[in-house]
C-alpha cells in the first residue's frame, strides 16, 4: 500500500458529485458541480503573489502544519483518446462493420479529486515515521481529517456538501470517516526531500533470475530428453523421465515467475526513508534558518573572530535550531520578509 | 482555477489503460522502486516536490450511494508538484528520462513515446485537466530551495554544537568553512515569475469575492448555524 512513503501519506480522494441543482449563496440556481468550482474559486490560496496578498486572506490549509501541498480538481468525465486503431484483416476476419462506433468510457457522475501531500503524523511537528502499518496509516489520515474539520469545518462543508454521502457527516469524526469511503489507492509515490541518497530497498534482480533460471532449465532438459531418450544426467542421477522433467520444470518454472512478481511488488511496496528534515515544520524552519543566516553572513562580513562568536550566540539564542516549531516561517507566504509571516512561540 | 501556486505547479493527467494490462504497469512502478538507478533520473530532475501515480481500476471508483461505474477501461492519474513552466517541465521529462517515461506509461491507450516531443505534448494537452483549487505552503520556494534550506539547517545545528565546545579562534574558522559549504545554498524565497497576465488578473478580480466569501460563507462552523 504505497499511500505511505518517505515519512508522508499521500492521500487520494475521489468524492462522487451529486448530480442536479443547487442555490449558489446569490439564489441562483446552479449545478452541484458548478457549486463546488465556484467556491473553490473563492476559497483563499496561499499568500503567493503580489495580488494574494494585496487580498490578505491566507489559505485555510495554512491552519494545519502537515500539509505540504494539496489540491483539489473537478474531474467531470474520464479522458477518451480516440478509437483504437484495429488491423484490417483482423477486422474482416471478425466481420466487425467500423462505420459503427465502440462503446466510450462515461462517468455517471463528476467526481471531486482531492490529493494531499502530508506529514504521516497524527500531531503537528511529531517526527516521521519510517514504518506506519495499514492501521497506522489510517489513524493518520482520520487524525489529519479531523485537524482539517477542527480548522477550517466551513470551508470542508461549503465544498463536499455537493457531494453525495457528505449529508450525514456532523462531526470530525464524520469527516474522517467520509474520507476513508472516498479514498482510492496511491500507486506509485515520490518525494525528494532527501539531503543524502537514502538506501533504497534493493531487488536482488541477478539473484531472482538466477534462482528462475534453474526450473527452466530443468524444463529445457526434459525437453531435449524427448528427442535423445533420456534427460542428461537427470535420468543418470535420478532416474527422471523426459515428459515428468519437462513438465515438473516448467510448472516450477511458472511458480518461480509468480513468486519473483509477488516478491517485487511488495519490495516495491516497502516504504522509503523519510528525510531528516522532510516533515513540514523542518522545512518552514530550514527556510526561516536560510534567510536568517545570509542576513548574518552579510553582518558578519570583515568581523574579527571574537564578534563572530559573540555575534552567533546571539544568533541562535534568537533563531533556536533546535526547536523546529519555534520562531519559524509561518506557512503559505512568500517569505519571513511579510507582514506577521514569522511565527514566534 | 489555478495551477500554479507561487513557484509550484500542479499537473493533473488522466490516461486510459487496458484493464487486461495495468497489472504491467504496477509491476512496472514497483520494479522502480526496487532499482535505484531507475528513479535516479526522476531524482536528478531536481525540479518536483511531490508526485504521484494512482491506477484507479474500473471498479474501484468510490460508491457512495450514487451507483457503481461501468467503464471498459482503467484509468492512471498521474499528480505532479513541480517548479518551471509546463514546456520546461515537458521538456525536462522528455529530455532527461525519456524511457522511464515510456515505461511509467506503459500501459496507457494511444500514448505516443516521449520521442519525439510534439505528439507527446500534444498527448499531455489532451489528457491533462485543469486545478480548481491548489494549496502550497511553501509558495516562495521552489524544490531546489527548499534542500537548499535543510542544508543550512543542518550546518547551522553543527555550528550551535560547535560554538558551545570551540574557542572564538576555532569556532571563526568552523564558521567560515561552513559558510564556504553552504554559500550556494543561500538564496533568498520571493514570487515566482508572472506565469500570465491573466493569472495575476484573476487573482486581483477575485479580492472582492474572496474577502465577501471569507465574511459570509466561511465565517462560522456549520455545526454552529
Amino acid at each position: 500500500m504505497p499511500n505511505f512513503d518517505t515519512g508522508h501519506l499521500f492521500l487520494t480522494t475521489l468524492a462522487p458529485i451529486k448530480k442536479g441543482t443547487t442555490l449558489d449563496d446569490r439564489g441562483v440556481k446552479v449545478s452541484h458541480e458548478q457549486k463546488i468550482r465556484t467556491t473553490l474559486a473563492i476559497l483563499p490560496t496561499a499568500l503567493q503573489s503580489p495580488a494574494t496578498e494585496e487580498i490578505g486572506i491566507n489559505s485555510p490549509f495554512a491552519r494545519n502544519l502537515r500539509t505540504h501541498l494539496c489540491r483539489f480538481m473537478v474531474l467531470d468525465d474520464v479522458v477518451f483518446n480516440g478509437r483504437v486503431k484495429q488491423d484490417a484483416i483482423v477486422t474482416a476476419l471478425s466481420g466487425e462493420d467500423p462505420i459503427h462506433p465502440r462503446p466510450v468510457d462515461q462517468l455517471t457522475n463528476s467526481f471531486l479529486l482531492f490529493v494531499a501531500d502530508i506529514d504521516a503524523v497524527t500531531e503537528d511537528g511529531a517526527p516521521l515515521p519510517a514504518k506506519l502499518s495499514k492501521a497506522q496509516q489510517d489513524e493518520v489520515r482520520d487524525a489529519y481529517a479531523r485537524r482539517l474539520w477542527e480548522t477550517m469545518e466551513a470551508e470542508i462543508c461549503e465544498i463536499y456538501e455537493n457531494c453525495e454521502g457528505f449529508d450525514t457527516v456532523k462531526d470530525a469524526d464524520g469527516f474522517a470517516d467520509y474520507l476513508r469511503r472516498c479514498q482510492v489507492e496511491t500507486t506509485m509515490p515520490f518525494n525528494d526531500y532527501w539531503l543524502n541518497p537514502p538506501n533504497l530497498h534493493q531487488l536482488p534482480v541477478k539473484g531472482m533470475a538466477a534462482v528462475a533460471l534453474v526450473p527452466l532449465l530443468v524444463a529445457l532438459l526434459g525437453a531435449i530428453g524427448w528427442f535423445t531418450g533420456s534427460v542428461p544426467l537427470l535420468t543418470w542421477i535420478f532416474g527422471w523421465t523426459p515428459g515428468w522433467t519437462f513438465a515438473g520444470g516448467l510448472i516450477a518454472t511458472a511458480l518461480t515467475v509468480w513468486g519473483a512478481y509477488a516478491y517485487t511488488l511488495r519490495n516495491g511496496e516497502k516504504p522509503m526513508p523519510p528525510g531528516e528534515y522532510g516533515d513540514l515544520p523542518s522545512v518552514l524552519k530550514s527556510l526561516y534558518l536560510q534567510q536568517k543566516f545570509a542576513d548574518f553572513a552579510v553582518r558578519m562580513q570583515g568581523k574579527s573572530n571574537a564578534e563572530i562568536h559573540a555575534a552567533f550566540g546571539d544568533f541562535i539564542a534568537e533563531t533556536q535550531p533546535e526547536n523546529k516549531m519555534a520562531p519559524t516561517q509561518v506557512p503559505g507566504v512568500i517569505s519571513i520578509q511579510r507582514k506577521n509571516a514569522i511565527f514566534e512561540q | 482555477m489555478s495551477n500554479i501556486a507561487g513557484k509550484a505547479y500542479a499537473m493533473n493527467v488522466v490516461t486510459p489503460s487496458n484493464p487486461k494490462i495495468t497489472w504491467i504497469n504496477r509491476l512496472i512502478f514497483m520494479v522502480a522502486r526496487g532499482l535505484p538507478q531507475t528513479l535516479g533520473g526522476l531524482l536528478g530532475l531536481s525540479i518536483i516536490h511531490f508526485a504521484r501515480w494512482i491506477i484507479v481500476k474500473r471498479d474501484q471508483w468510490p460508491d457512495l450511494g450514487q451507483g457503481k461505474q461501468n467503464l471498459k477501461n482503467d484509468y492512471m492519474i498521474f499528480c505532479s508538484n513541480f517548479n518551471g513552466t509546463w514546456d520546461q517541465y515537458i521538456d525536462a521529462f522528455s529530455d532527461g528520462i525519456p524511457n522511464g517515461l515510456n515505461l511509467f506509461w506503459y500501459t496507457a491507450t494511444k500514448y505516443p513515446a516521449s520521442i519525439p516531443i510534439t505528439p507527446f505534448k500534444n498527448y499531455i494537452t489532451y489528457n491533462q485537466i485543469y486545478t480548481d483549487y491548489y494549496y502550497n505552503a511553501t509558495p516562495g520556494a521552489a524544490q531546489r530551495d527548499i534542500k537548499n534550506g535543510m542544508q543550512v539547517y543542518d550546518t547551522l545545528r553543527d555550528l550551535a554544537r560547535r560554538h558551545s565546545e570551540e574557542s572564538p579562534e576555532e569556532f571563526a574558522h568552523s564558521y567560515r568553512q561552513a559558510l564556504l559549504k553552504v554559500q550556494d545554498c543561500m538564496g533568498e524565497p520571493g514570487y515566482a515569475p508572472v506565469a500570465s497576465l491573466d493569472t495575476e488578473n484573476a487573482d486581483i478580480n477575485r479580492k472582492p469575492f474572496v474577502r465577501r466569501a471569507e465574511k459570509e460563507l466561511f465565517a462560522r462552523p456549520k455545526s454552529a448555524v
